[in-house]
């Protein structure tokens, strides 16, 4: 296991390393001067800056040199921990990046709750059901529910909840756990519940059909016993490992729905630095999540094995969903 | 086909997609209004028989917008995912099949690609670019051909250890004779599968980007931007809003429907129920 660890931990350094050089590239490679960004809010009233004043924000930004100076005096101030300063308010990144991520992870944790809660339930219930109106009712919902985009599900909330019955507010975040977050949980969330749905459903579907799960009910225990104890426990196993996925998709996916409800997370945050060009907001925010995901990658990684020590590893990251299509 | 057929789901799904690629395709020959220009004094009209789904807040046809609008959207989601299959190919079978040093390069560059939330890397590119469809579709080629890649590669590299590819090889062939002969046929299915899929998610993400503003300028007309337009009259139009949406999300499922109906099928096998 420790082994395990390791390699693990080893392939991601590379991994890390090409992640801060797209993040410097896409900035460094696109078009426009950004010292004449920087430099425009020094400048005077007039808003167009002296060519002394962007000679001084191309040495601040690290812009003197080739492009490998460049890149290794952008990446030396990384990992000392130093994001820049914002184009538009010069104040630090990092402290905004930091502000700003209670929101954003409230918000995720609230939709992977909701997720959680509806997509195993439900899915568990069809499972049950199979066959029956309820399973087919259960298996319509997830597949359309994954067509809905959730910029629209959020109008749609909006207009129905918020403009059309006055329940609930249309956006802001009235500070945390207030009814502020009920839409965008809701928005967030859904897009997920018919992937949870699908994944639960044959999951104990395939797990109920098992020798063991005969032999409980062949011993004489009660049906709910059976389902709990011996069906549920080993099906979840892959939705477990499924939904921690999720939950970095959540944490990383949810700019566009800050945006509508004006949710002041990372993902509004880094919408609005794309509106305005605001190079270090942007490349911030992007190392963040990348960080995030891959994290929450490892962790999984690392917990699937503990919960399945028969997976044999041979390309270290287990959890992809993607197996199905591999040909037997 | 035939098996495809078969499937209520998977037929309803096909139904569906062969329909809106004819709109797509004969767009411009069905619609006699113009979906860039309107009358100011026709604003916010509901549905009638002029205007079967009424009009927008400058009085410009839905039902004209929509149907130009699902060529635009249709064509530009085929030709992003055609363009990032070819990417995701090249870099699957080179990487499954070549195995060693070469391997583990494309594979760290493909984790690098999927370390990123594509959402976010695809809002970060189309940004830095500037707005534009042109733009918007090489912000999703660049976030969606990793996807791909690592399956292909899993896929390759599983034909790879097949009886007949080793045969092939100690035969004499060359790896790109076994590679077209042995490799590339047997990748067919899954490459259709895959494919279908993400014609899906690219028109969400397409959508999503024009919503955020970050796809064509208008007034041309586009799904995901007619929705923004919409936002504005939420409270007094909400037609406006329901129309481009509940397009949006047909279209999704459509693909998505046939998408799942052909992947049972590969699952199952040539020989597997029907």
């Amino acid at each position: 296991m420790r082994h395990f660890v390791l390699r693990r931990l080893a392939q991601a350094v590379p991994v890390l390393i090409g992640v801060t050089v797209v993040t410097w590239a896409l900035a460094a490679l696109a078009p426009g001067d950004p010292a004449r960004l920087y430099a425009r809010q020094f400048a005077a009233a007039d808003g167009l800056p002296t060519p002394e004043e962007i000679e001084q924000a191309r040495h601040d930004l690290n812009l003197d040199g080739n492009i490998v100076q460049q890149y290794l005096s952008w990446g030396s101030r990384i990992v000392r921990g130093d994001l820049g300063r914002s184009f538009s308010n010069g104040r630090p990144v990092r402290s905004e990046l930091a502000h700003r991520l209670p929101a954003t992870v409230e918000l995720a944790a609230a939709a992977a709750a909701f997720t959680v809660i509806v997509g195993i339930g439900l899915g568990v219930a069809a499972a049950r059901w199979q066959g029956r109106v309820g399973d087919v009712a259960v298996r319509v919902l997830a597949v359309g529910g994954g067509a809905i985009p959730s910029f629209w599900l959020s109008l749609l909330l909006i207009w129905l909840l918020a403009a059309h019955w006055h329940l609930l507010p249309s956006g802001g975040r009235d500070g945390p756990l207030s009814t502020s977050l009920v839409l965008p949980t809701l928005a967030l969330g859904f897009v997920f519940v018919g992937e949870t749905v699908r994944l639960t459903r044959s999951s104990v579907a395939q797990t109920m059909s098992q020798e063991y799960v005969r032999a409980a009910r062949a011993r004489g225990l009660r049906e709910r016993r059976v389902v709990t104890a011996h069906g549920l426990r080993n099906a979840l196993i892959p939705v477990v490992t499924q939904l921690g996925l999720l939950f970095g998709t959540l944490l990383a996916g949810t700019a566009v729905v800050e945006s509508i409800f004006a949710w002041p997370g990372i993902g509004k945050m880094s919408i609005d630095a794309i509106a305005h060009k605001d190079y270090p907001v942007i490349q911030g925010a992007l190392l963040l999540s990348a960080v995030i995901y891959m994290v929450v990658g490892i962790a999984l990684d690392l917990l699937y094995r503990r919960l399945d020590p028969r997976i044999v590893v041979h390309d270290l990251s287990v959890v992809s969903g993607d197996a199905e299509l591999l040909p037997r | 086909m035939r098996r495809l057929l078969r499937r209520p789901a998977g037929l309803v799904g096909l139904v569906l997609v062969v329909g809106l690629m004819t709109v797509a395709v004969l767009g411009p020959a069905l619609v006699t209004r113009s979906p860039t220009t309107g009358e100011l004094t026709e604003r916010h009209l509901g549905l009638s028989r002029d205007h079967p789904l009424g009009t927008d807040f400058l009085g410009r046809d839905h039902t004209a917008r929509l149907i130009r609008g699902a060529r635009t959207t249709l064509g530009a989601a085929v030709v992003v995912v055609a363009i990032a299959l070819a990417i995701a190919l090249a870099v699957g079978v080179v990487a499954g099949y070549a195995g060693g040093i070469t391997d583990s390069v494309l594979t760290r560059m493909t984790d690098v690609a999927l370390a990123f939330p594509s959402v976010l890397l695809a809002l970060a590119i189309a940004g830095f670019l500037g707005p534009g469809l042109r733009n918007a579709m090489i912000a999703l080629v660049a976030t969606s051909w990793s996807r791909q890649a690592r399956i292909i590669r899993a896929v390759t590299l599983s034909i790879r250890r097949r009886g007949y590819v080793d045969a092939a090889v100690a035969s004499g062939g060359t790896p790109l004779a076994v590679v077209r002969r042995h490799v590339l046929p047997n990748l067919a299915p899954t490459v259709i599968v895959l494919a279908t899929l993400d014609v899906g998610v690219v028109i969400l993400s397409l959508a999503a980007l024009s919503f955020l503003g970050l796809g064509n300028p208008p007034p041309a007309p586009e799904w995901g931007r007619m929705l923004l337009d919409a936002k504005a009259y939420l409270e007094s139009q909400p037609l406006e809003m329901l129309v481009p949406g509940a397009a949006i999300a047909v279209t999704v499922l459509a693909f998505t429907l046939v998408g799942d109906a052909l992947r049972d099928l590969v699952a199952d096998g040539p020989d597997g129920p029907g």
